[in-house]
């Protein structure tokens, strides 16, 4: 009796760390805790209870986290078919000068939506057309893209930064800025997103098709797989949702600078990686995205909360992202970093 | 598969043009070569008449560039507040007697460095450059100086090594600015509060941050307050408001100040302190006077904003440019005045922004 429920429990962790992300997920936990006992420590007497690992803070953190989430679920899809697009910082930079401008100048908060997302779909359609039907490299391609993309931000802006009037629609403004109940709209905009992506990847054909894609192009070809339509169209629902991260966005802040330039496509890879997509593709999911993304936010808002100096930050953030990287090449060369004994 | 590439090609094109379209009141073609054919545009005194200002700090009564050419170059034309360095710098080199030729660079770095030298090839009588990169500006100095013709730079200086060519910087000091913003806070809370200072910057390697950084903490090194290490938010509203909410649950109850290096950024740490209810507990400082601050202060959610006034770099710009065409020489540094906006006197300036 005894030795059926260890060796179901043994399953069951095995299960569970056979995962994507679930080793990110432990690790999150681990840190989270870390950081509450180095907050406690630091502010011994001034507070009774927690202080990092609290509801309202770590709802706050996936608030923060919900524009590079957003966009994150739309490259989990692009990295599965083993490509990448770079040009998402600044495809986010110009989509929010267009936003703003077109609100700037109509204040209709439907035609704004409306025209956002179609640019977002003409941005993604450019990349998944140049990357899958003229067959360019996908690095190459997006990292130009952005180029485009950059200028198209200083050209509808005038470089300048746009600021929305704060008393503009308010069906805009509720757009970023409102609640469900307890619930921040912009943590609703994330689930809605995670739902239908993580939905359309485990529970359809063109889902499953994106994983053998990445797995083995030449194996997808020859099964019948349409494989230049479906990694196009993973490169328009990203442009999507780059446009969709944009509008709530511009919804909260109401303000664009064209020059952010932003560096948001390192964010976002990063988050990704680390939910245990494979860079060279066939493997990951929404699920493993939302760890990294929480993972990432976690790690950031302790960091700002221990006071680390900004520089420090950013090298431990890239190390961790090269560290993510070289496991996932070792991995995938079958390179076993522990033996059991 | 051809009909879809041409839609695309189709669809960007239009993108594309929808897009120019909104910069189409720019003052220059880019696309011309020369300084002499028709991107090379003087400007209508009715056009200038329309961004004049009343109430610029700057007398310049006396000033006469009668039968001067002045080259005018600028980053960009169709920026609120850059633009109208340039259309006050064309209306009173007018008034003055000057003629005006301008050359706008659309935002593109490299292209103010190639227009400088159009200009000093055209053999303009001064020159004067707005928002150059400090680096590229050297080459240009050297180049004016090998021509004899005087290099005034507005508002951004150019890098050390290029300053023994420029003849002079006109504009803020921003190190100063902070440093009087900081005497402000002194003044109002006292130095020995031990107050902890929360600060929101922009990029870490731009110049200017670094002056204004620099500025506030030689005015804090005579209190005992406990400045964080400052968080650099670039351009973004939303990144400033991320680091601010992030203070705020790890030390609410301990913020003091905020001092903000841009008020673009400051405004996401505002809404954050309100969203947070700690409009009460936090006093905000900030700079640069954009409307939206200027409102803030006027609300009651900032304490101070400064502006530096277009009209005063630009009138100052004509000033020392007539010195040294009609004295031979005058200082390097013109500093212009700075509008401190706070409670007092915020009824004056509201709406009065770059943007």
């Amino acid at each position: 009796m005894t030795e059926t429920i260890e060796s179901k429990s043994k399953a069951l962790v095995k299960k569970f760390f056979s995962m994507n992300g679930a080793a990110v997920f432990v690790a999150m936990i681990v840190i989270a805790v870390v950081f509450e006992i180095i907050l406690q420590i630091t502010h011994a007497g001034s507070s009774s209870g927690l202080l990092f690992i609290t509801p309202s803070n770590l709802m706050m953190i996936l608030r923060q986290q919900v524009y590079i989430g957003i966009i994150a679920f739309g490259m989990t899809l692009v990295m599965l078919t083993g490509n990448i697009d770079l040009s998402v910082g600044y495809m986010l930079t110009f989509l929010c000068s267009v936003t703003a401008k077109i609100m700037m100048s109509t204040n209709n908060t439907f035609l704004t939506v409306l025209a956002v997302l179609a640019v977002g779909l003409l941005c993604g359609l450019f990349n998944g057309v140049l990357v899958s039907y003229v067959r360019l490299n996908s690095f190459i391609t997006t990292l130009g893209a952005s180029s485009i993309y950059s200028a198209f931000a200083l050209i509808v802006s005038s470089g300048t930064v746009l600021v929305i009037d704060s008393n503009c629609a308010p069906s805009f403004r509720a757009l970023g800025t409102s609640s469900i109940g307890p619930i921040h709209i912009l943590i609703v905009w994330f689930v809605i997103v995670a739902v239908v992506l993580g939905l359309l990847l485990s529970k359809t054909v063109y889902g499953q098709q994106l994983y053998m894609i990445g797995a083995n192009p030449v194996a997808a070809r020859f099964s019948g797989i349409r494989f230049k339509r479906n990694t196009t169209i993973a490169y328009v629902i990203l442009g999507l949702c780059v446009a969709l991260a944009a509008i709530v966005m511009m919804a909260n802040s109401l303000s664009s600078n064209p020059q952010s330039a932003s560096g948001a496509e390192m964010e976002v890879i990063l988050c990704v990686v680390l939910g245990g997509c494979a860079v060279s593709g066939g493997k990951g999911s929404v699920w493993g995205t939302i760890i990294g993304v929480l993972f990432y936010g976690i790690l950031s808002a302790g960091f700002t909360s221990l006071h680390m100096s900004q520089y420090l930050q950013w090298v431990v953030m890239g190390a961790i992202m090269l560290f993510a990287l070289s496991l996932d090449v070792l991995q995938s060369k079958g390179v076993k970093l522990w033996k059991r004994k | 598969m051809k009909k879809l590439l041409a839609l695309l090609l189709a669809l960007v094109m239009v993108l594309s043009l929808a897009a120019c379209s909104g910069s189409s009141d720019t003052a220059a073609d880019t696309t011309n070569d020369t300084a002499e054919d028709a991107t090379t545009s003087e400007q209508s005194g009715a056009a200038a008449a329309e961004g004049a200002q009343d109430g610029c700090n700057i007398d310049y009564s006396d000033v006469d560039l009668s039968g001067y050419t002045i080259g005018y170059v600028t980053i960009n034309s169709s920026a609120p507040w850059g633009g109208r360095v340039g259309t006050e710098l064309a209306r009173i080199a007018e008034e003055c007697g000057a003629t005006v030729k301008s050359l706008d660079a659309q935002t593109v770095a490299d292209d103010v460095t190639n227009y400088c030298m159009q200009m000093i090839d055209a053999g303009v009588d001064a020159l004067a450059v707005f928002g150059g990169d400090p680096t590229a500006m050297v080459d240009v100095a050297i180049a004016c100086s090998e021509a004899g013709i005087p290099l005034f730079l507005c508002a951004l200086d150019v890098a050390e090594e290029g300053r023994e060519y420029a003849t002079a910087c006109i504009g803020p000091d921003q190190e100063e600015m902070c440093y009087q913003i900081g005497q402000y806070v002194i003044e109002q809370n006292g130095a020995d509060a031990g107050l902890d200072v929360v600060q929101i910057s922009g990029v870490p390697f731009l110049m200017d941050y670094q002056y204004r950084e620099a500025g506030f903490a030689r005015a804090m090194e005579e209190t005992n307050y406990n400045l964080y290490e400052a968080d650099y938010a670039y351009s973004s509203r939303t990144d400033a408001k991320t680091f601010m909410e992030q203070h705020i649950t790890a030390d609410g109850d301990e913020i003091d100040i905020v001092m903000g290096y841009d008020d673009d950024l400051t405004m996401g740490a505002v809404a954050a302190i309100q969203e947070a209810g700690l409009g009460d507990q936090i006093k905000v400082y900030s700079l640069t006077g954009q409307n939206d601050a200027i409102q803030a202060v006027a609300d009651g959610q900032m304490e101070l904003t400064v502006m530096n006034r277009a009209d005063d770099i630009a009138a100052e710009t004509c000033v020392a440019m007539a010195e040294y065409l009609n004295e031979g020489s005058t200082e390097y540094y013109h500093y212009t005045p700075l509008t401190y906006i706070t409670a007092e006197n915020v009824a004056d300036y509201i709406g009065q922004g770059e943007f």
